[in-house]
């Protein structure tokens, strides 16, 4: 979405008789990019439809506050990815999972979640993604599947681009470590 | 994008995998999301217009009394601080409490259960249950007729 188009509707949200339309429209706008993202961390559909929604409301509830110097694509990604890592901490909280276990209940989540399908190849590739650090995969998820500039993750994640490119170095060659011993 | 030159030098084997969104979404879900948060935010709205007007009422009087407390908390700690001599002081149940509930979630859970793993259980102590269990009985206000006729 061009950045025109987000000021417009930002000047919409901010009428209260155009406030609804223009929300409605920046939730068709960036669904499903938000939705993806917020999926591969969670990896299960219903947690990820709660994540998203509580993203949106976040969104609603702090519009008014957005500063326009900021892209509100981005500032969308931010409170989806802070929503989706809080959504694992509690998760993991109360169930009770040791932090260094926690690569295996992302795939068991993996292994045992509905709306998931690919072949041999590709469930291997995302055992391997599971396998990484929750930041790690993350990084790793935004720059190969979501296809972002790292200046734009910079942005969202709040770190440096020499970070995420050390992060997304290391993540690939353990991927690349794991399908090759497979 | 990373350059498939880039991603090739690095990681061969990955760069043979075709880039494939392996999870899917029930049908028709992305029609139907945004009526359903609309829906929600209609909800939350209507709450917010009772709560908005209290608010506003109470939002002035609650930021001056968080500030006179931090104030007074501040104050009383440099006191204490100047008052004591700063070495061994003991810890009170209520703060060692305190400070666990509020350091719960940087607690290492691994470290926690090795501790407890390591806490010996006098197994000589004879704790008589069955009296213990009694007494909470007796101390209840227990129909006991009806529970006889019952059996």
């Amino acid at each position: 979405m061009s950045g025109n188009r987000d000021k417009e509707l930002l000047a919409l949200f901010k009428e209260k008789e155009s406030r609804n339309y223009a929300f409605n429209q920046i939730i068709h706008t960036y669904q499903e990019r938000l939705y993806w993202h917020v999926r591969r961390i969670v990896v299960l559909h219903e947690d990820a439809d709660d994540v998203l929604q509580n993203t949106f409301l976040k969104a609603w509830n702090g519009l008014d506050d957005f500063k326009e110097g900021s892209r509100l694509y981005t500032w969308l990604y931010r409170i989806a990815t802070n929503e989706a890592l809080s959504f694992l901490k509690k998760k993991r909280k109360r169930v009770l999972i040791p932090d260094h276990d926690f690569e295996n209940s992302v795939m068991n989540r993996f292994e045992e979640g509905d709306y998931i399908d690919g072949d041999e190849i590709q469930m291997k590739l995302q055992k391997a993604i599971c396998t990484l650090p929750e930041k790690q995969r993350i990084v790793f998820n935004m720059k190969y599947y979501d296809e972002m500039k790292y200046e734009e993750m910079a942005e969202i994640l709040k770190t440096s681009v020499g970070a995420l490119k050390a992060s997304f170095h290391h993540a690939v060659k353990k991927i690349e470590k794991m399908i090759q011993e497979d | 994008m990373i350059p498939m030159k880039e991603l090739n030098k690095i990681a061969p084997n990955l760069s043979k995998i075709k880039k494939e969104n392996v999870f899917r979404v029930p049908d028709g879900y992305f029609e139907e999301f945004p009526g359903k948060l609309m829906e929600r935010i209609g909800h939350q709205g209507d709450r917010q217009e009772i709560l908005r007007p209290l608010q506003r009422f109470f939002k002035p009087p609650l930021a001056i009394a968080a500030a006179i407390l931090v104030f007074a908390i501040l104050g009383y700690l440099s006191i204490r601080y100047l008052f004591s001599d700063g070495v061994n002081q003991e810890l009170s149940p209520q703060e060692i409490a305190e400070y666990i509930e509020y350091y719960s979630s940087d607690l290492d859970e691994g470290l926690y259960y090795e501790v407890l793993d390591e806490i010996e259980v006098d197994e000589t102590v004879d704790i008589d249950y069955e009296e213990i269990i009694i007494d909470y009985l007796l101390g209840q206000d227990v129909d006991y007729q009806s529970i006889m006729e019952n059996l």
